[in-house]
């Protein structure tokens, strides 16, 4: 923590500032800290959710860590921010838009389509191509892509992250992949198993689904969820060790 | 088919669209529906690796190609002097590689670029 920064906290938590003062240093060291805030929202910002509101609800974690921080008490400020951040902004997830719905028209095509990939992979002995999906069920190329593109998570209950610790920084490459390998063992079976074959035996999706007797699109939709869930797991880490 | 550029703010926001181009394209050239997946998800993860190294209000620029064959994207991106990460000792990295027939990073000239391809075994006409 630089002195600036440390000095504004010391002077935060002194009873005898006055309170105008403090309004005033509590406000720069928000501002101070927006960086950090975007950062941390940035990963919460793909799932088609508002980023802006996304930002707002990671603002009441940072000024709640703000107000909250204690320089005295020896952690960084933003390894204290983090999960008061992250906190809210899974709140605001679960509470404000608990569901992400396709459009209703993807939504009534999605169980055509799905029904006519399982029809057409018995048929041909492979997954058909979205000119076929779309020859068999008579929606047009652009909705099955569409489809296709809405078959992953309707709930983001789905991805509500898994228990494990942070990946700290400066673990060594050990501890790196067996953080991973804690957070994978903490995923359900199925999905550890898809992720498993898929990512370390590098099979494809198709003899992924052969070998667990399931569907193409039921793999696909299943990594996603998992490798969302490690995503939020490992945070940072998912990209370096 | 000659290859698309595009240039975009280095933002998770905007990696939905990019999905949605790569499989539009992918299906142009009856890919199958597990190979758009693959070649949607390998852009997801090579973008989100790209981001993570690019300095605020920098710009992605992602060049695309999709053939019978299969689907190749190289994404490059500034990264700041100091930038060290490793990106291709995590996990992301290795869901790329996994997913994907070839996979490069280079790191030069203040740049780093992510390549990759993903050929499919047999077109069909």
């Amino acid at each position: 923590m630089g002195e600036h920064e440390k000095a504004l906290f010391v002077e935060l938590n002194d009873p005898s500032t006055p309170p105008a003062r403090a309004s005033n240093v509590r406000d720069e060291l928000i501002v101070m800290h927006e960086p950090l805030l975007r950062h941390l929202c940035r990963r919460y910002t793909r799932a088609g959710i508002d980023r802006d509101d996304i930002l707002q609800a990671g603002t009441v974690g940072l000024i709640a860590a703000v107000d909250g921080y204690d320089p005295e008490h020896g952690a960084a400020f933003a390894s204290y921010a983090a999960p008061h951040i992250l906190g809210e902004v899974r709140r605001h997830l679960r509470d404000e838009t608990s569901t992400i719905r396709a459009p209703r028209s993807v939504h009534a095509a999605r169980a055509t389509v799905l029904e006519a990939t399982e029809a057409l992979h018995a048929s041909l002995n492979r997954y058909p191509t979205v000119a076929e999906l779309s020859a068999f069920t008579g929606i047009t190329e652009e909705r099955v892509l569409e489809t296709l593109e809405h078959q992953h998570p309707d709930s983001l209950d789905d991805i509500t992250p898994i228990r494990e610790p942070r990946v700290e920084d400066g673990t060594d490459a050990v501890d790196y992949w067996q953080s991973v390998g804690r957070a994978l063992a903490n995923l359900p079976e199925r999905e550890r198993q898809i992720l498993t074959l898929r990512y370390f035996d590098e099979l494809s999706q198709s003899a992924v689904a052969e070998q667990l007797g399931i569907s193409q699109m039921h793999v696909s939709r299943l990594q996603r969820i998992a490798l969302a869930k490690l995503r939020d797991s490992l945070g940072d880490a998912y990209i370096a060790a | 088919m000659t290859d698309t550029r595009i240039e975009f703010p280095a933002d998770p926001s905007c990696i939905p669209e990019m999905r949605a181009l790569a499989g539009a394209m992918c299906a142009r050239f009856n890919l199958t529906v597990d190979a758009i997946d693959d070649a949607k998800h390998a852009l997801d993860e090579a973008l989100t690796i790209a981001i993570s190294v690019a300095p605020p209000e920098s710009t992605i620029t992602c060049t695309l190609n999709a053939t019978a064959e299969g689907f190749r994207a190289r994404v490059s991106v500034p990264h700041d002097e100091d930038d060290e990460s490793n990106v291709t000792s995590g996990l992301a990295w290795r869901v790329l590689c996994g997913m994907t027939h070839e996979t490069k990073l280079h790191r030069e000239d203040g740049r780093t670029t992510v390549h990759f391809a993903l050929n499919v075994d047999a077109s069909v006409t």
